[in-house]
C-alpha cells in the first residue's frame, strides 16, 4: 500500500517535472520578455472619405504582417474620426488616454492638426499625413506626404507647358487645401498664370451653384478643385450640368473619390506613387488596388520600427521617446513604399510630385 | 458716333450679362427655396395644429430619402413605386411616432417645450439608427449626368424643374385640401380651438395623425427630391431642419403659406447674399435674417399678432 503510495507520488513528481520541462522547453522565450510599442491610427475608417482610410488601414495591417523577426512587438489600434476633426479630438485622446499608444498616425491636414498637440503636450509621436507644415511643428510631431511646394512646382510647369493662363480654384476651406492655394498663389507671381477666381466652401455644402456661376463669369481656361468626397462629386456634377466644358483639375483631390469615371481624360497632380512591388503586395493580399495615402501609412510604419529597432537594439528595455526621436532624426534617407524617401530637418518625409490622368476610369501616371 | 454706339453695345452686353447672372442666381434661389418651403411647410403643418414645434420631419426627410434608395438602387425597383413605398413607410413611422411618443406625452399634459425635447430624442434615435443600418458612407441614386435646359441665359436641370413645380404644387394641393375637404376643415378647426372642436364632433387624434401624416409626406417628398438633385447620407436631415425651421418663423410660424414664402425667400437671399460673400457665410445670412426677424418682427412676414401685441 505504501509502495504504491510512493509510485503514485514520484510518478506525479516526475509527470510535474516533464510539464514544467515542456512549457520551459516550447514557450518561445523572446515572445514572452518582448515588449509592446502600441500605434494608433485615426483614419476616416468610415463617411465619405471611408475608402482612403479603410486602405490605409489595410496598408498597415500588411505592413504589420511582412514584419519579420523583430525585437518589440508592434501592436496597432484603430479609430474611426469619419474626417471630422472633432472626432479626431475623441479618438485621439482615448489612444493616449486609455490605450497609452506610444505613437499615433493621423491622415489629412485637419486631423493632423488636432492630434499635433496633444501628441507634443503628452510627449508621443506623431506622424501624419499632411500637406500642412504646421502638423510637423515641434519636437514629436512628423510627417510623410509630398510638400505643397513640390506639387505646386509640377503643376505650374504642367500649367505653362500647356499653355494654360487662367485658373479659377473651387476649394473647401480646410487647412490642407489652403496651404496648397496658399503656395500656389506665391509661387504664381511673375508668371504669366492667374487665379481668376477663388471660391471657398465648407464641409457639408451641398449646393454650389453659386459659387461655380461666379468662378464661371470671370472666364477661367480650367478650373482647380480642391476638394474630397462627397463634396468633390457634387461640385463636378453641378459643373456639368451647367454645362461648363473647360477641363477641370486638381492637386490630389482626383484621389479623393471612388467614382474616378467622372474625371474621365482630366490630367491632375498627385503626391509620389507607390512602387510596383507595394501595389502588387497589396493587391495579392486584398484583391484591389491602394488608395491615396495607403503607402505613407506603410512607410511611417516601417519607419517607426526601424526607429525603434535600431534606437533599444542595445537596451533592455524599450528605449525611451527622446532616443526613438534621436533615430528618426538621424535617419536621412529611407527606402519605402514610396522609393527613396529624405528625411528633411523640419521633421517631413519628403517624396515627390507625378502629373497623372485619369484613362478608362483608372489613375495613370503620364510624367 | 462710332464711340457712342460701342458704348451702347458695351452697356446693352453688360445689362445682358448681370440679367443672365441675376436669372440664375434667381434660379438657384429657387431650387434652394423650393426644399426649404417644403421643409417649413412640414413645420408650419404641425405647429398649427398640434401647437409644438415638431423635429420629427427632419429625421423622415431622412428615412424617406433612404427608404427610396433601397427599393430602386438596392432592390431595383421602378422609381414611381419606389416613392410610394418610401412614402407608406414615412406615414408609417410618423404614425408610430405619434402614437408612442407624442400621444403619451400629450395625455400626461407635457408643455411644448418637453415635446420639442421629445421631438428632438426622436430625430436624433432615427438618424443614428439610419448610422447603424447604412453607415456614413454617402450614396447616390447614379442618375447620369446631364447638361440642364438654358432658360433666359440661366440653366436648370430637369431634376431641379421638378423639384420646384413638386413644391408649388403640393402646396396648392394641400390649400385646396385645408380649404375644402372635410378632414381640412377638421384641421383648421383643431387649429383654432381644440376643445370647441372636440366639442362638435370632431375626432380629435384620427385628425392629428392625419396632420402628422401629411406632414410626413411632404418632408419626404423633399428628402427623395434632395436625394435626387444631391446625395444621401444619414446626417442629411440637420441641415433642412434648421434651414425649414428659419423659414417657417421668417414666413410666420404656423402659416403653412407663409412657410413656403419664408422657404423661398431664405433660398433667394441665400444665393444672392454668397455672390457678393464668400460661400462660407451661407449658413450665417441664413441666421442673420433669423435673428433679425426674431428682433423685429417675431411674428415673422405673415404671422398674426399674438394677444399680448394686440392688447399693446
Amino acid at each position: 500500500m505504501a509502495k504504491n503510495i510512493t509510485q503514485w507520488i514520484v510518478g506525479i513528481i516526475i509527470l510535474v517535472i516533464v510539464i514544467i520541462g515542456a512549457v520551459l522547453i516550447f514557450t518561445p522565450k523572446a515572445e514572452v520578455t518582448k515588449e509592446t510599442v502600441k500605434i494608433g491610427a485615426v483614419l476616416p475608417l468610415s463617411g465619405g472619405a471611408g475608402f482612403l482610410g479603410q486602405s490605409a488601414q489595410k496598408a498597415l495591417i500588411l505592413a504589420k504582417e511582412q514584419l519579420g523577426d523583430t525585437k518589440y512587438n508592434f501592436e496597432v489600434i484603430f479609430e474611426d474620426d469619419k474626417l471630422s476633426p472633432k472626432e479626431t479630438s475623441t479618438a485621439a485622446n482615448k489612444l493616449i488616454g486609455v490605450d497609452g499608444v506610444d505613437v499615433i498616425i493621423s491622415e489629412t491636414s485637419g486631423s493632423g492638426n488636432v492630434v499635433t498637440p496633444l501628441a507634443e503636450s503628452s510627449k508621443i509621436i506623431h506622424f501624419g499625413i499632411a500637406s500642412d507644415i504646421n502638423v510637423a511643428k515641434g519636437k514629436y510631431n512628423f510627417i510623410h506626404w509630398t510638400p505643397p511646394e513640390e506639387e505646386n512646382k509640377v503643376f505650374i510647369k504642367e500649367l505653362q507647358r500647356r499653355g494654360i493662363k487662367k485658373v479659377a480654384i473651387l476649394g473647401v476651406n480646410q487647412q490642407g487645401e489652403r496651404v496648397v492655394v496658399d503656395d500656389f498663389k506665391k509661387r504664381i507671381e511673375g508668371t504669366n498664370i492667374e487665379i481668376t477666381s477663388d471660391q471657398l466652401f465648407n464641409f457639408g455644402e451641398k449646393d454650389f451653384k453659386t459659387i461655380i456661376l461666379k468662378a464661371k463669369q470671370t472666364e477661367p481656361e480650367i478650373y482647380l478643385l480642391l476638394a474630397s468626397s462627397p463634396e468633390l462629386e457634387i461640385i463636378v456634377k453641378q459643373i456639368k450640368e451647367i454645362g461648363i466644358e473647360e477641363p477641370l483639375t486638381s492637386i490630389e483631390s482626383f484621389e479623393f473619390t471612388e467614382q474616378p469615371e467622372i474625371f474621365e481624360g482630366y490630367w491632375y497632380i498627385n503626391a509620389a506613387d507607390p512602387s510596383e512591388e507595394y501595389v502588387n503586395a497589396y493587391k495579392q493580399k486584398y484583391g484591389d488596388n491602394p488608395f491615396l495615402g495607403s503607402g505613407n501609412v506603410y512607410d511611417i510604419f516601417n519607419i517607426i520600427v526601424t526607429a525603434y529597432e535600431t534606437a533599444g537594439k542595445d537596451k533592455k528595455g524599450k528605449p525611451t521617446m527622446e532616443e526613438v526621436i534621436s533615430e528618426l532624426e538621424n535617419m536621412k534617407e529611407f527606402r519605402g513604399a514610396l522609393g527613396q524617401l529624405k528625411m528633411l530637418d523640419e521633421g517631413v518625409v519628403w517624396s515627390g510630385a507625378v502629373v497623372k490622368k485619369v484613362r478608362d476610369g483608372k489613375f495613370v501616371t503620364i510624367s | 458716333m462710332e464711340n457712342l454706339l460701342q458704348s451702347v453695345n458695351f452697356l446693352f452686353f453688360l445689362f445682358l450679362l448681370i440679367a443672365m447672372v441675376a436669372t440664375q442666381l434667381f434660379i438657384n434661389g429657387i431650387i434652394a427655396g423650393a426644399i426649404y418651403a417644403l421643409m417649413a411647410s412640414s413645420f408650419s403643418l404641425i405647429y398649427n395644429i398640434v401647437k409644438f414645434m415638431d423635429l420629427s420631419p427632419g429625421a423622415l426627410f431622412v428615412v424617406s430619402a433612404f427608404s427610396a434608395y433601397v427599393f430602386n438602387v438596392l432592390f431595383g425597383l421602378n422609381f414611381f413605386l419606389s416613392l410610394i413605398l418610401a412614402l407608406i413607410i414615412v406615414s408609417v413611422v410618423t404614425i408610430g411616432i405619434n402614437k408612442f411618443v407624442y400621444k403619451p406625452l400629450r395625455n400626461k399634459n407635457a408643455n411644448n417645450f418637453i415635446l420639442l425635447l421629445a421631438s428632438f430624442g426622436v430625430f436624433l434615435f432615427i438618424t443614428g439608427f439610419i448610422l447603424l443600418i447604412f453607415g456614413a458612407e454617402v450614396k447616390t441614386f447614379g442618375l447620369p449626368i446631364i447638361k440642364g435646359y438654358e432658360i433666359f441665359g440661366a440653366i436648370i436641370t430637369k431634376t431641379q424643374i421638378i423639384l420646384i413645380v413638386t413644391s408649388l404644387v403640393l402646396f396648392l394641393f394641400l390649400q385646396l385640401f385645408m380649404k375644402t375637404t372635410r378632414l381640412g376643415k377638421a384641421m383648421r378647426a383643431l387649429a383654432d380651438d381644440r376643445q370647441v372642436a372636440s366639442a362638435l364632433g370632431i375626432k380629435v387624434e384620427k385628425t392629428i395623425a392625419v396632420t402628422f401624416i401629411i406632414s410626413a409626406l411632404l418632408a419626404g417628398i423633399a428628402g427623395i427630391l434632395v436625394a435626387l438633385e444631391q446625395n444621401l447620407e444619414h446626417a442629411m436631415g440637420f441641415s433642412v431642419v434648421l434651414k425649414g425651421l428659419t423659414a417657417s418663423i421668417v414666413g410666420g410660424i404656423g402659416n403653412v403659406p407663409a412657410a413656403l414664402v419664408g422657404g423661398f425667400l431664405i433660398g433667394i437671399i441665400e444665393n444672392i447674399g454668397i455672390w457678393f460673400l464668400p460661400s462660407g457665410y451661407k449658413d450665417a445670412i441664413a441666421f442673420v435674417i433669423l435673428i433679425l426677424f426674431l428682433l423685429f418682427r417675431p411674428r415673422g412676414l405673415f404671422g398674426t399678432k399674438t394677444r399680448e401685441e394686440v392688447s399693446g
